[in-house]
């Protein structure tokens, strides 16, 4: 994985891929292909030390570039007197629902929300994600299981599945 | 209802699927990275501007504090200074930014402003040849644009003769295809520029033109090379400030010491 042919190949086989990874991140697709250009071009600045497989140093541009972009963006919002109306009236009716676990995990904070993209969507293990992130592999699992709890997803039917990748 | 770890996997596959952006293809990362590299660019010119202040700001009590009046000796003795060294450096003030569609041709550029100086980067999106002539003189030339090496090359020159006559500069720069010269890397003098550029005959090419505002970091060199030499002695019970720079003959240190 050296070359600018290399490079190529890779953009043309995992463009679309990472593109959806990306919007997964951010929930914009605007926003995504942003998100996966700045990450393909940093990827490709590096790429005679990107190594045999580029996923993992995407995966960490991608993420780490979101959670900057997601922080420069919470310091610009404006607080305000008196919360939004919630969509539906008895939010018990939203709880496990699939419209209420999207709007969970758009108020996740990144680096919880890249632990559900990564583990969910990219299927990869914790050691691998602990790797992209910069964290442990525990770390990876107390904050998947914190996200799991606020997506409201049941925790029963998560410890009867294998989890670990 | 619900969910579980499969209708969570369900659910991120198909809002992944569902609408889609326009996707990213090779030349919208190849835009990124000239922007990133533009960008680094600047910021390393600010940089290099930073240490300059910082080395001046350093250097200059040791020169300025002795006024004649309370010590003349003294005063003489770090009054001749180094030689002034000016270096111009890059700002990211943008003074023309335009697009170059024909190839072999040289096209002009003007621009009039009042600056120390001017910075002129061409980018090729084709692989080609750029020379760039300043008031008439072929000052840069050069590969331009992803080259068989895979480098994205970008032309980038900036006036380090400093003179911006009467706030007006012209440049003119020809875009040629990469094999017009010779190997590609051997320069070439301005007639065979100009003889090269005429032989091609005009084509279609895709390049950007930025002249920039760049601005004069004075004494940046100089300066810091006396630094270490400047010491307070005290012949007779008298405080002089003296320095190697003022030694006739001596060949001041190297700034690395």
């Amino acid at each position: 994985m050296r070359d600018r042919a290399d490079f190529e190949r890779y953009v043309e086989q995992r463009s679309e891929r990472l593109l959806r990874t990306a919007y997964l991140l951010c929930r914009d697709w605007a926003t995504a292909e942003d998100l996966l250009q700045t990450a393909l071009a940093k990827a490709w600045l590096a790429w005679r030390r990107v190594g045999e497989n580029p996923d993992p140093y995407v995966y960490r541009i991608l993420t780490n570039t979101h959670a900057s972009w997601w922080r420069r963006r919470w310091r610009g919002e404006q607080p305000v007197d008196v919360l939004p109306e919630p969509a539906v009236g008895d939010p018990a009716d939203l709880l496990g629902s699939r419209d209420a676990v999207r709007q969970a995990l758009t108020c996740l904070p990144p680096k919880q929300r890249a632990v559900i993209v990564l583990r969910y969507f990219a299927d990869l293990g914790d050691a691998q994600i602990a790797e992209i992130l910069g964290c442990s592999a525990a770390t990876v699992r107390s904050q998947a299981s914190r996200a799991l709890a606020r997506l409201r997803v049941d925790s029963a039917a998560r410890s009867a599945m294998s989890l670990e990748g | 209802m619900t969910m579980t770890d499969n209708d969570l996997r369900d659910l991120l596959a198909r809002d992944a699927s569902t609408g889609g952006g326009a996707g990213v293809t090779l030349a919208d990362v190849d835009r990124r990275v000239r922007r990133i590299r533009r960008r680094r660019g600047v910021a390393g010119a600010a940089v290099a501007a930073g240490l300059a202040t910082v080395v001046m700001v350093a250097t200059s009590p040791r020169t300025m504090t002795i006024s004649p009046a309370d010590a003349p000796d003294a005063a003489t003795a770090a009054g001749p200074s180094p030689t002034q060294d000016v270096t111009y450096l890059t700002s990211d003030r943008v003074l023309l930014d335009e697009e170059i569609t024909a190839g072999g041709r040289k096209v002009p550029f003007r621009v009039a402003v009042q600056a120390d100086s001017v910075n002129i980067q061409v980018e090729c999106r084709t692989p080609s040849y750029a020379f760039v002539w300043h008031e008439g003189v072929l000052v840069d030339q050069g590969p331009c644009g992803i080259q068989d090496d895979h480098v994205d090359h970008l032309r980038s020159w900036t006036d380090q003769d400093g003179r911006v006559p009467s706030g007006r500069d012209e440049f003119h720069v020809a875009v040629i295809p990469p094999g017009s010269v010779v190997d590609g890397h051997g320069a070439v003098d301005a007639d065979d520029a100009a003889r090269i550029v005429g032989e091609t005959g005009e084509y279609r090419t895709d390049a950007r033109v930025t002249i920039r505002e760049a601005f004069a970091v004075v004494g940046a060199g100089s300066p810091s090379v006396c630094q270490g030499d400047i010491v307070i002695r005290r012949p007779d019970g008298r405080e002089i400030l003296s320095s190697a720079c003022d030694q006739p003959g001596e060949e001041p240190p190297s700034p690395q010491g």
